[in-house]
């Protein structure tokens, strides 16, 4: 096998490692107000959890989230830590609520020590943003690995797309077989976002998702839950 | 001190574009209004006053009021066009300088037309707070007709320990008059800054017709969306909560599940993040969503700024 082959690959496997649902950060334990919608009724079948998915995945992820892993992706590159943390506060900074922000640091705060166990050198990047967000530390793991900003994006959508089925085959009488084919049917959405993505101006960042906010904040005050957000 | 607009010797009366009312306008500019206010707002002592000010265009002030003691200034922005069609601006700066706090409301709702000549039409509010100061902004609605390029950008700058405690209410649309918004655009940006670190963003960029229009996670294809913020930690997340925050607590969300059970076609929610205390609301009637805003005002003044409320006159009326 050529050498240079051998190392496309070797960033492939980096790709699927970075982005795996077992990767101990625990995003499962949150559905970004999806829980709520399935709750609420706002959502109640799987056509309708599809077309909650897709808008936030459109408007969450390809105006808001996925923009700024980009910009992150090449601050890491250029190691320009004064992009760095102020995307990464800017991001913040539009996390609709409560629920969403402190999923964003605790999740990325497990991220920032997943970092650290892969490679104690990491430590001082980690270190850069006192509260970093996923987008910003999936980023620096994508540049460690020497991906795409493209290819490491499609990762981070999977990953998203993934734990959001997952988190409505718990609450919803939706089956593994469904919710295995609705993955299916949204990879060309995926690729359409990750590509949109890249014409998002600064000035125009930001997802305007009101019914997901609302979901969000209703979902803090929800008697019982499974989800953390 | 107080420098208001009472000339009308700059103004011409025409008839406006789309309303067909007559209005006026600048002479020097009849095919686009770019109307400007600055107005700063000072504290000495214990008086607040009316600063430097300054305006282009038909954008002024009403004569401060002190309807609660001399140390909180009431004060009406008023734009006698009342609305904005293509290629018009409104620009609005506030910067309230140390210690002083003033409360600011319109009397109208703003009026953004339908748009015919392709240029956009622009409101910029900028509000500068310096610490220990205070702002209060209560703008009515804005309505956008069908048909709107609507920019509306609002950004607060916050230094020290200054607060900003306002609401922006938009109709999408007119659904008291049966005129959907189904053609057109709206750009609305709300950003806050406290020692120039982020701590508020929100950008809407809406098309006409769109999903985010219609879907549940979106508008909801409802008409009216209103926030509603201030910027202060009133149920901090990383500390215990006092029994008197929490009763507080306790009865706002009680108000609130008690109205959703009432207006079931309204929807309003709350969340503390870190220094910004957010609502968000969305219904079908600027006056039902503003009315949401103005309890929550008046259970949560004494807390957030430290005094009763006082409802401005002109709501009254």
């Amino acid at each position: 096998m050529y050498s240079e082959e051998k190392s496309s690959l070797h960033r492939l496997l980096s790709l699927l490692h970075l982005s795996s649902s077992a990767l101990p950060v625990g995003s499962f334990a949150y559905s970004q107000g999806l829980e709520y919608a399935l709750d609420s009724g706002w959502c109640n079948n799987s056509s309708e959890v599809h077309d909650w998915i897709v808008m936030n995945l459109r408007f969450g992820l390809g105006h808001l989230d996925l923009p700024i892993y980009l910009r992150l992706f090449s601050a890491w590159k250029k190691k320009d830590l004064d992009s760095i943390k102020r995307w990464n506060a800017i991001l913040l900074s539009f996390r609709e609520t409560q629920e969403l922000y402190w999923e964003d640091v605790n999740v990325g705060s497990a991220y920032a020590r997943w970092h650290i166990g892969q490679d104690a050198e990491r430590k001082p990047d980690v270190a850069v943003c006192a509260l970093p967000t996923v987008v910003c530390m999936h980023a620096l793991g994508a540049v460690y690995s020497e991906l795409e900003p493209d290819w490491a994006m499609l990762g981070f959508i999977w990953s998203w797309c993934e734990n959001q089925i997952a988190c409505a085959s718990k609450v919803l009488p939706m089956g593994q077989t469904e919710g295995q084919r609705m993955l299916q049917t949204l990879i060309p959405i995926m690729i359409e976002v990750g590509e949109q993505s890249c014409d998002v101006d600064d000035d125009n960042i930001g997802s305007g998702l009101m019914g997901m906010a609302l979901a969000s904040a209703l979902h803090e005050q929800q008697y019982s839950r499974l989800f953390r957000s | 001190m107080i420098d208001v607009v009472t000339s009308e010797k700059d103004f011409q009366s025409v008839r406006h574009p789309i309303s067909g009312q007559f209005e006026s306008t600048p002479q020097y500019c009849e095919e686009q209004w770019h109307a400007k206010l600055f107005a700063e707002i000072k504290c000495s002592g214990n008086k607040a006053f009316l600063g430097k000010t300054d305006h282009y265009g038909p954008l002024r002030i009403q004569r401060p009021f002190f309807p609660e003691g001399r140390d909180c200034l009431h004060l009406y922005l008023l734009h006698p066009p009342g609305g904005l069609v293509g290629g018009d601006s409104l620009s609005i700066s506030f910067d309230v300088k140390e210690r002083s706090h003033c409360l600011v409301t319109t009397p109208s709702a703003g009026k953004i037309y339908r748009n015919i000549r392709g240029l956009p039409q622009v409101q910029n509010v900028g509000v500068n707070v310096h610490s220990g100061a205070k702002i209060e902004y209560f703008p009515q609605e804005n309505i956008i007709y069908d048909g709107a390029e609507a920019h509306i950008n609002t950004s607060v700058e916050l230094k020290g320990d200054g607060v900003f405690c306002g609401w922006e209410i938009t109709c999408i649309g007119r659904y008291e008059s049966s005129d959907p918004f189904v053609s057109g655009s709206l750009k609305q940006s709300f950003q806050v800054t406290r020692d120039g670190t982020p701590v508020f963003s929100d950008r809407l960029i809406l098309t006409a017709n769109s999903s985010l229009q219609s879907g549940v996670a979106g508008l909801q294809g409802k008409c009216v969306a209103g926030t509603f913020l201030i910027t202060t930690d009133l149920f901090p997340i990383d500390e215990a909560l006092s029994l008197e925050q929490k009763n507080l607590q306790k009865k706002i969300v009680g108000w609130q599940t008690e109205f959703m059970q009432r207006n079931p076609d309204t929807l309003i929610a709350m969340t503390q993040k870190p220094m910004v205390w957010i609502v968000r609301a969305l219904g079908n009637r600027a006056e039902k969503i503003r009315q949401v805003f103005e309890m929550l005002w008046a259970m949560i003044r004494p807390y957030a700024m430290g005094r009763p409320v006082c409802v401005p006159r002109i709501w009254c009326t």
